[in-house]
């Protein structure tokens, strides 16, 4: 496929103005739930650049996370909190100001910058010609793994998607740790408490039919990961995505029967220990942490396959831990730390 | 064995942390266990690199998943490395065990969860001083960060609000880090920091703008996370209202660490030539390193909060260290390094000795040092040794330090840096002076007078046995000797690691 990115220069224009349009009106607007809407419609249209960039695995995870998983958050948080900025103090007006004028100096020293930068899909520019063309003529070779995005991800730069693991599961505990220590009684702000029966009989029925394909859809996302765009977290955002959606359906008391709190606990630390222990295991073998090709004595294959097999097994771990961790955060956050009722 | 030593410093405690996630039902005791045997084992591995890299003289490299660097990750240790992961190790092993009645007290429920975020933040901070990927470093300088706020948070009073603020603005810096790395991956194709600096030292990359806004975004976003002034703001509420252990953890290591990750960029990835010709603000950061010195320490002389008096010391320490890695020359430089490893014992001291002054009077403020020497003698003897290594009185490492500085001052003929160290220690001698007045000539409170108006003494006495216990009292009393051990062996310190670290062209 051969792509001209001059092509559609309106269209980028026409996004890229779009999402200026979002950014100002998110911060101009009163109401936090409003902002926290228009915020979503502005991680959609990023998204649509990235895939106009071609960049269809950054688009896919911004599409789960920045438009679904960060709107739903950032309403289940809203509910708890006031819900309406307060007008400006005296002084603030000053600091705002400052604040703009600092935004616009650093707009215009960046504006100004863009003479000097390589074109759009220029093919040579440093970023295509110094590194990019050893991992795409190399990573089948290597790893077997169609996807160079994949390839790059798990297995040449493992130990960074490691970590990024692990940021997700700090989020998690982070949130545990600070949602889930207030005692009960100096709960105030919860008097606002929504409580739903969950016994809407479209809902179920909508929740009935949907979530089932998306958890199929979310594995499918996990494996294929390989082949096409996709991988640990984005089938892990979806399939937390699903149970978000059964908390909303019905209620979050219905959602805590089938993943229950403990369950969640174990599946955030367990998969970074899959990963994490992937990596031990090479490290016993012989080889360097995360180093795959050490799993061939193990799985019985060659080298290379051994790395495919590697990168499979780690995207299940992120996949599991991302999962439960949206899982958690919207427990904690819907439900104000207690995981009694909720959103 | 020994040269997976960098792997098992780095995963020993992301492991413990996954573990100390679930272990909740066995109770607090299991959870201080694991989390000090995760730590030792990393201490062990770090000392363990560390005689590698002095004895072959060269770096280590660790490939992560055996791959060559360019197209993957690369652990490098180096000299100046493997000195702060020592530092970070030895720091966090000690803040664990002295952790043991203070974490139970600001953490009655869930403490595995904090011990969990303990060992997240002491990966992180290892993975960022370890690593020689620019990408690699902002991961885990999330990692140190997400699990740092929620650290935070579990303070007292207003501590939510404190961190909150920390979050707002540790974001930013993280941005800003992200952005420039961004600008540099455009110019270069390349993430890694060895080859990056050889990139970037074609004459065709000098010129552009590009790499220059990106060094500058990069350094911004690292001040604001080492708090230097005037983007300090965030320090002194988040690190005042932490509790005791976070305190302890935090302060010495986090600002350190950053600033570690300052001399990384400017002089492994770029140049001193680079930032000295090319940079038209260079020459201004020693003038507001000077400024962040001396209003640090007045500020902090203002303070009635003595956690607040230290968080303030801090700003001014961030001074000093900034001047010392602007001042573009060896003596300045070496000043610098040593200062990372001398601020973050003597912090780590004070921070130990105030936590345990707050855990037996229950107060915070200055009143708190009344008559310290007569209840806790062997904690404000600690004390006393920190704060004049603070002022810089030999033979603590605190003046050596600072003479490494003055003499790199007066070499650049930074005069205005040499005032600001000069006045700096002047008024942070007043400081501790009117601290340790108290904590000597202080009586005791009339309370204890009052309390036993028959038998005055048996009273006194009874104050007098309130020493910190022992789990308190031992890290605290090694970091004392520590301050006093880096001082006497400073010539072998600069000789065995700092020397060698020096970039060329300064």
């Amino acid at each position: 496929m051969t792509w001209d990115a001059s092509l559609l220069w309106q269209f980028d224009i026409l996004v890229l103005l779009m999402m200026v349009i979002c950014a100002v009106t998110a911060l101009a607007l009163e109401g936090l739930l409003s902002s926290a809407i228009v915020t979503g419609v502005y991680s959609f249209l990023i998204c649509l650049m990235w895939t106009h960039m071609m960049a269809v695995d950054v688009a896919f995870t911004e599409a789960a996370v920045g438009a679904a998983i960060s709107t739903v958050i950032f309403l289940g948080t809203a509910q708890y909190i006031n819900r309406w900025i307060k007008k400006d103090r005296p002084g603030e007006q000053g600091i705002k100001q400052l604040t703009l004028v600092t935004a616009v100096i650093c707009a215009v020293m960046m504006i100004n910058a863009t003479r000097d930068l390589p074109n759009w899909a220029d093919p040579a520019s440093p970023a295509s010609t110094h590194l990019s063309p050893g991992y795409i003529e190399q990573a089948y070779h290597e790893t077997a793994t169609p996807n160079v995005v994949t390839a790059v991800l798990a297995d040449y730069r493992s130990y960074d998607t490691m970590f990024e693991a692990v940021v997700v599961f700090a989020a998690a505990l982070v949130v545990m740790v600070i949602l889930r220590r207030t005692s009960h009684k100096h709960r105030k702000v919860l008097h606002l408490r929504p409580k739903r029966e969950g016994r809407d009989t479209v809902l179920r029925g909508a929740a009935q039919s949907i979530i089932p394909v998306m958890q199929i859809f979310a594995l499918y996302v996990l494996c294929h990961g390989h082949y096409s765009p996709g991988g640990g977290f984005q089938g892990g955002v979806i399939f937390g995505a699903s149970f978000i959606l059964l908390a909303l359906c019905y209620n979050l008391k219905f959602s805590m029967n089938r993943f229950r709190e403990h369950a969640v606990q174990w599946c955030c630390a367990g998969g970074v220990l899959l990963y994490a222990g992937i990596g031990a295991v090479c490290l016993v073998m012989g080889w360097n942490f995360l180093g795959y090709a050490a799993l061939a004595g193990v799985l019985g294959v060659s080298e290379v396959m051994a790395r495919s097999h590697g990168i499979l097994a780690v995207e299940v771990g992120v996949g599991i831990t991302v999962m439960a961790v949206m899982v958690s955060l919207y427990y904690d956050l819907a439900s104000g730390g207690d995981l009694e009722d909720g959103l | 064995m020994m040269d997976q030593a960098p792997a098992f410093m780095l995963v020993v405690p992301v492991f413990a942390s996954l573990v100390l996630t679930l272990i909740g039902p066995l109770g607090h005791r299991a959870a201080y266990g694991l989390l000090i045997i995760a730590i030792a084992v990393s201490l062990a591995a770090a000392l363990a690199t560390l005689v590698q890299v002095v004895q072959a003289g060269q770096a280590v490299h660790y490939r992560m998943g055996d791959w060559m660097p360019p197209m993957g990750i690369e652990l490098v240790i180096d000299h100046l490395s493997a000195g702060v992961l020592v530092l970070i190790s030895a720091c966090a092993l000690l803040t664990a065990i002295y952790s043991m009645h203070t974490a139970r007290q600001d953490n009655p429920d869930r403490l595995n969860h904090y011990y969990a975020l303990f060992a997240l933040l002491v990966a992180g901070l290892l993975g960022m001083t370890a690593t020689g990927d620019v990408f690699n470093l902002y991961v885990l300088l999330e990692i140190s960060a997400l699990s740092s706020y929620g650290l935070l948070a579990r303070g007292k009073g207003k501590a939510y609000y404190a961190t909150f603020r920390y979050l707002v603005m540790g974001t930013i810096g993280a941005s800003f880090y992200l952005l420039g790395v961004g600008y540099i991956y455009i110019m270069t194709g390349s993430l890694n920091m060895a080859d990056l600096a050889e990139i970037l030292s074609r004459p065709e990359l000098k010129e552009s703008v590009n790499v220059r806004i990106g060094f500058t975004l990069i350094i911004l976003g690292v001040w604001i996370k080492m708090a230097l002034f005037p983007l300090h703001a965030w320090l002194p509420n988040a690190y005042s209202r932490a509790g005791t252990t976070t305190a302890c953890l935090i302060a010495p290591l986090m600002t350190k660490v950053s600033v570690y990750v300052m001399l990384r960029i400017m002089f492994t990835v770029f140049s001193a030539d680079y930032i000295f010709q090319q940079i038209a603000w260079s020459r201004l950061v020693i003038y507001l390193a000077s400024t962040a010195a001396v209003l640090g320490m007045i500020t902090a002389l203002a303070q009635r909060d003595l956690r607040k008096m230290l968080a303030y010391i801090i700003v001014a320490e961030i001074g000093y260290l900034t001047g010392g890695a602007w001042l573009a020359n060896t003596a300045g430089y070496t000043g610098a390094v040593y200062h990372i490893l001398a601020d973050g014992l003597m912090t780590l001291c004070l921070f130990m000795a105030v936590g345990a002054i707050i855990y037996r009077t229950g107060e915070s403020t200055a009143s708190a040092m009344q008559g310290i020497f007569q209840r806790m003698p062997v904690t404000a003897g600690v004390f006393l040794v920190a704060a004049a290594s603070v002022v810089g009185i030999p033979p603590t490492c605190g003046f050596f330090s600072k003479w490494y500085l003055l003499q790199g001052a007066v070499q650049a003929g930074a005069w205005v840096f040499i005032a600001a160290l000069l006045i700096a220690g002047l008024v942070a001698a007043v400081l501790f002076f009117k601290l340790l007045e108290r904590a000597f000539f202080g009586r005791l409170d009339d309370a204890v007078t009052e309390q036993g108006s028959g038998k005055p003494h048996a009273a006194a006495l009874k104050i007098r046995m309130q020493e910190a216990p022992l789990t308190m009292l031992l890290p605290l009393v090694f970091t004392g000797a520590a301050l006093f051990g880096l001082g006497i062996y400073t010539n072998e310190v600069v000789q065995y690691l700092i020397r060698w670290s020096v970039p060329a062209g300064i």
